[in-house]
């Protein structure tokens, strides 16, 4: 995947996020978790999803707890904070909007 | 929400910040257990599990760097990177010692300079108000201009109370005023000693305007101010400590003040009389007096205003002047010229002012050279760690965070001159005090608090960054890898130094220019006090005794008819008395003791000439009433004619004394015979008095450097009747030291009059060195930070011209292959050192014409551009700099050519 721009970036956190507000998951199951549902079209490198995390972590929007996953291993657990919540549903507006505007763009039919 | 998403954040932070061990094996542990579970996804889709493995690390790419990258994303590194920064900057510092000494040692001379200086400054210049209630308190006075324009006679008095009123009715700009006049003597009997008190009379509301309760009983009341309850007293902390023994019973007792019975009603906080009241003092109320209303003439009665709230000092002016403007043109001849005028009471004196602005800025100076020096000494350094800095580029470090290496080094380096400098100016803070002792009141309030050592560390900090960023010069933002071909095979000389070189040349021109400027300025004024107290005082104040007698009125009364006689004899008696002490050589009684401006004489005539001498007339001279021993007492010798002898009492013939300079302006050189009269007999006629004697000039050292001495008048203490002093200053020569006989001598005193209280007792000696206490004080301060300045500028070219020959080893050691001889590098050395420091003195010399004028009011007998002072310091600054170029000369001169080719 090539570096995201910042339009991008920003986009990425929301999927993120939206993926932690279904059930809380360590990091490994977020990345395997958006191959999936995407369809393999989204996939995040390893090296930029771990610093997106903290980044999220950092921001409050996310929080990370340590439990003992089924196979008796200890893993970190993120899932969405109250903020979190609430910066996703903005997120998701905006986002909203936006493609809709894209969309009228693209469609404007050539001359 | 931004702040409550903040708050939410803060412990996130502070976990990351504090328990950043854990924090990272955690970081650790996740990322691991991230590899760990796509290796075990590899492995179940069919991959070896070696190549499993491998894959998973490589789709993760590099493990310390995303850890890096997510410490980063957590926003705590700034201040991980500035511990980081700190520790090495420490570890930096200690692997050069001597360095590190160096220049923590100049930095801690200019900061203990300024931290010193700025004491003063702040607790005799920003000094906080004594009381909150002080805030908008302004002083108003009435002002006359006398004489014409420009001839500085002028005199600033208290308002009458007619105006009083006026002010109170016509002025919204103030919303509160009380009254007070002091000057008023009291003097306490019946207690173990009779003492002279200070006593100001105040309006009723006085203590209540100024909103300052009392620390025992009770303040003044408009109550005390009806006839017949007004002889209550409230006494200030010290009379009361040390004249009554600090005991709290004397509330409600009776004190005798100048022979009546007063009720001590109340005694106020200690440090109250300092500010609103001569020291020492007591309060008494004021009974108005019937003609208040009218009353224009009085203009006795200090006035305090408060400012409404709003209201500034310059609105409340204007309002004055219009009050002014109208009372003149109701009352020309009682108000014309007269105005009235606002001002701070707090203010200090504009000359202490400016003196303690100016030695500031010197401060100032020297901590200017200072950081100078030690931006030189680091970017001497910097330039060796170039290597270090181009690694560190390469591996990833942002310029940013390079500077910041720099500058936290720097500021390590100011902090712990800061520190040192602080005990510094301890040190220096105790001398500050003894030398300002003599002339101002706020000494307690020179020391080391809070706001002091705020400065402190503020300046260290400042001078931290300023000069913490001279290394940064080194960190271009130029290629990596040229830098690198560059620096890693250490071609050090010439082409890539050519930058900082001129930076440390400017360095040394600067610090040479500021060094000069301070040594100029320091010398200017250490010659002007020299000049000051090189003045022939024309008498002797070794060993002589001054005591301020104050008769009571039994033994001498200036409402007596026979006053003169009377207050004559008694002190022939305390003179007798006196001189009747073991250890007491001589003894005499003056109106004033030398050198403290005697009484101006007002009318006097000259037999035989029309004009009339003295202040109204235009041609002042000062007058002085002594007696017999006198001159014998003080010294001074006489030219002509006679002194006073025992003869010349009331009803012998009226004698007089006059000095050379009165003999020359008055009496056209031959003084002996002449008369003088300033007052009528009963029938409207001169009473002459005769010349009997000429005495040498003397020099009034309270006018601080008039040059020119004034013709004064001597004439017998038992002849005077235009003064009759009710408190002559006692002189007593003593054989050994003086103040060993100021008790006994207070005995012989009490022994003619046991109430007349003593007051100033002092040494001539004291007085004499008190007097140019203030012109000390600035000699002093700025002689000592021209010298450390001095040393400062002679340190750093010394380190400039040393490092440059370091550097140049290799060209010298090519230039002596090729022929040169060891004088032609030395000359070449020193030509380059004289230089910069030519430079230097050119840029100072213009400098120092440039701010002459600042040093203009405090320069007695000399000019701000004094050449010889300016030749003299170019000069010595020349050779001083000639100095220390020299040592690192004969270095280059002693190069081994074939060690200095092989340096690399």
């Amino acid at each position: 995947m090539s570096k995201p721009s910042d339009l991008v970036q920003g986009t990425l956190d929301m999927l993120l996020l939206k993926i932690l507000a279904l059930e809380p998951m360590n990091g490994f199951a977020v990345s395997q978790r958006l191959k999936q549902v995407s369809g393999d079209v989204l996939q995040m490198s390893d090296g930029s999803l771990y610093p997106a995390l903290h980044k999220l972590e950092q921001e409050g929007w996310i929080t990370a707890e340590w439990k003992t996953s089924v196979n008796g291993r200890r893993a970190k657990y993120y899932s969405l904070t109250r903020l979190g919540r609430r910066h996703l549903e903005k997120e998701t507006d905006n986002w909203g909007r936006l493609s809709s505007a894209i969309s009228r763009v693209v469609k404007l039919k050539e001359a | 929400m931004r702040p409550e998403h903040w708050l939410y954040t803060i412990p996130l932070r502070l976990r990351s910040l504090f328990r950043r061990r854990q924090a990272d094996q955690e970081l650790d542990d996740e990322l691991r257990d991230h590899v760990e579970q796509k290796t075990t996804e590899y492995v179940a889709k069919g991959m070896a599990a070696q190549e499993a493995r491998r894959q998973a690390l490589l789709e993760i790419g590099g493990v310390e760097k995303r850890k890096e990258e997510c410490r980063d994303m957590r926003g705590v590194n700034w201040t991980q990177d500035l511990f980081q920064d700190l520790r090495y900057g420490l570890r930096m510092l200690r692997k050069s010692p001597g360095f590190t000494a160096v220049a923590v040692l100049t930095l801690a001379l200019g900061i203990g300079a300024n931290t010193a200086i700025f004491s003063a400054v702040n607790g005799i210049l920003l000094k906080p108000l004594p009381y909150p209630n002080f805030s908008r308190l302004v002083e108003i006075s009435s002002e006359k201009v006398s004489g014409s324009a420009g001839s500085g006679l002028g005199m600033i008095t208290g308002v009458a109370p007619a105006t009083v009123r006026d002010i109170e009715r016509q002025c919204p700009a103030f919303e509160g005023l009380a009254t007070y006049n002091f000057g008023q003597s009291y003097t306490l009997t019946g207690q173990s000693a009779p003492e002279l008190l200070s006593g100001t009379v105040v309006s009723g509301n006085f203590f209540t305007f100024l909103g300052v309760g009392p620390l025992l009983g009770r303040p003044i009341l408009p109550s005390d101010t009806k006839a017949g309850r007004d002889r209550v007293v409230v006494l200030s902390y010290r009379v009361w400590k040390d004249f009554l023994g600090g005991d709290p019973h004397w509330i409600g007792r009776k004190i005798t003040l100048s022979g009546k019975p007063y009720n001590v009603i109340g005694v106020m906080p200690p440090r109250f009389d300092m500010e609103v009241a001569p020291k020492g003092g007591i309060w008494l109320p004021r009974v108005p007096a019937p003609d208040d209303a009218t009353d224009r003439v009085s203009r006795f009665w200090g006035t305090l205003v408060r400012l409404e709230p709003g209201v500034t000092i310059g609105a409340a002016q204007v309002q004055l002047k219009t009050l002014s403007a109208r009372l003149a043109a109701a009352d020309p001849k009682e108000e014309g010229g007269w105005t009235l005028l606002a001002r701070n009471p707090f203010m200090t004196d504009s000359q202490i002012r400016e003196g303690l602005l100016l030695l500031f800025g010197a401060a100032g100076f020297v901590l200017l050279i200072a950081c100078v020096n030690v931006s030189g000494l680091l970017l001497a350094r910097s330039w060796s760690r170039q290597r270090e800095v181009t690694i560190r580029r390469a591996l990833g470090a942002t310029r940013l965070r390079v500077i910041r290496q720099f500058l936290s080094e720097g500021v390590l380096l100011a902090l712990a001159g800061g520190v040192l400098g602080v005990f510094f100016s301890a040190w220096a803070i105790r001398v500050l005090r003894v030398l300002a002792q003599p002339y101002t009141s706020n000494v307690d309030d020179i020391r080391l608090n809070p706001p002091v050592l705020w400065f402190t560390f503020s300046v260290s900090l400042l001078a931290g960054i300023l000069f913490g960023l001279a290394p940064t010069v080194q960190v271009s933002a130029r290629r990596i890898s040229g830098a690198v071909k560059e620096n890693l095979t250490g071609a050090l000389a010439g082409s890539s130094g050519r930058h900082p070189r001129k930076l440390r040349g400017v360095l040394v021109i600067v610090e040479v220019a500021l060094a000069v400027v301070l040594v100029i300025g320091a010398t200017l004024v250490a010659r002007s006090f020299e000049n000051l107290t090189s003045i022939k005082r024309g008498f002797r104040t070794d060993h002589i005794l001054t005591l301020g007698v104050n008769f009571s009125k039994p033994v001498c009364d200036p409402s007596n008819k026979n006053a003169a006689t009377q207050c004559a004899l008694a002190v022939n008696d305390v003179v007798s008395h006196v001189k009747s002490l073991e250890g007491v050589e001589s003894a005499a009684v003056a109106s004033s003791i030398p050198g403290r401006g005697a009484t101006v004489g007002m009318d006097m005539k000259i037999e035989g000439q029309t004009q009339k001498i003295g202040f109204s007339g235009g041609f002042p001279f000062s007058e002085r009433s002594v007696s017999p021993q006198y001159f014998d007492v003080v010294g001074m010798r006489m030219l002509e004619g006679r002194s006073f002898t025992t003869e010349d009492v009331g009803g012998s013939q009226l004698a007089a004394i006059v000095n050379e300079t009165f003999a020359n302006k008055f009496l056209a050189d031959h003084p002996l015979g002449k008369r003088i009269s300033d007052h009528k007999d009963k029938n409207g006629r001169p009473e002459w008095m005769t010349v009997v004697g000429e005495v040498n000039d003397s020099q009034d050292w309270w006018l601080g450097g008039v040059s020119a001495p004034i013709p004064e008048l001597y004439l017998p203490y038992a002849q005077s009747t235009n003064v009759t002093p009710v408190a002559p200053d006692l002189l007593v020569r003593t054989a050994g030291n003086p103040m060993t006989m100021a008790a006994a001598v207070k005995q012989q005193i009490w022994a003619v009059d046991k109430n007349a209280p003593v007051t100033s007792i002092a040494t001539l000696d004291e007085i004499a060195s008190a007097a140019v206490a203030e012109p000390r004080f600035q000699a002093v301060l700025l002689g000592s930070f021209g010298a450390l300045g001095l040393v400062l500028a002679m340190v750093g070219i010394y380190g400039v011209i040393s490092y440059s020959v370091t550097q140049r080893t290799h060209e010298i050691g090519v230039r002596m292959a090729l022929g040169a001889q060891p004088p032609n590098v030395l000359r070449m050395v020193i030509r380059e050192g004289m230089l910069l420091a030519g430079m230097g003195i050119v840029a100072g010399v213009g400098g120092a014409l440039a701010l002459g004028r600042v040093l203009q009011s405090l320069l007695f007998e000399i000019k701000p551009t004094d050449p010889a002072t300016f030749v003299g310091v170019s000069i010595a600054l020349a050779l001083v700099a000639l100095a220390a170029c020299y040592i690192p000369a004969r270095r280059a001169m002693r190069v081994d050519p074939m060690v200095a080719l092989r340096y690399e």
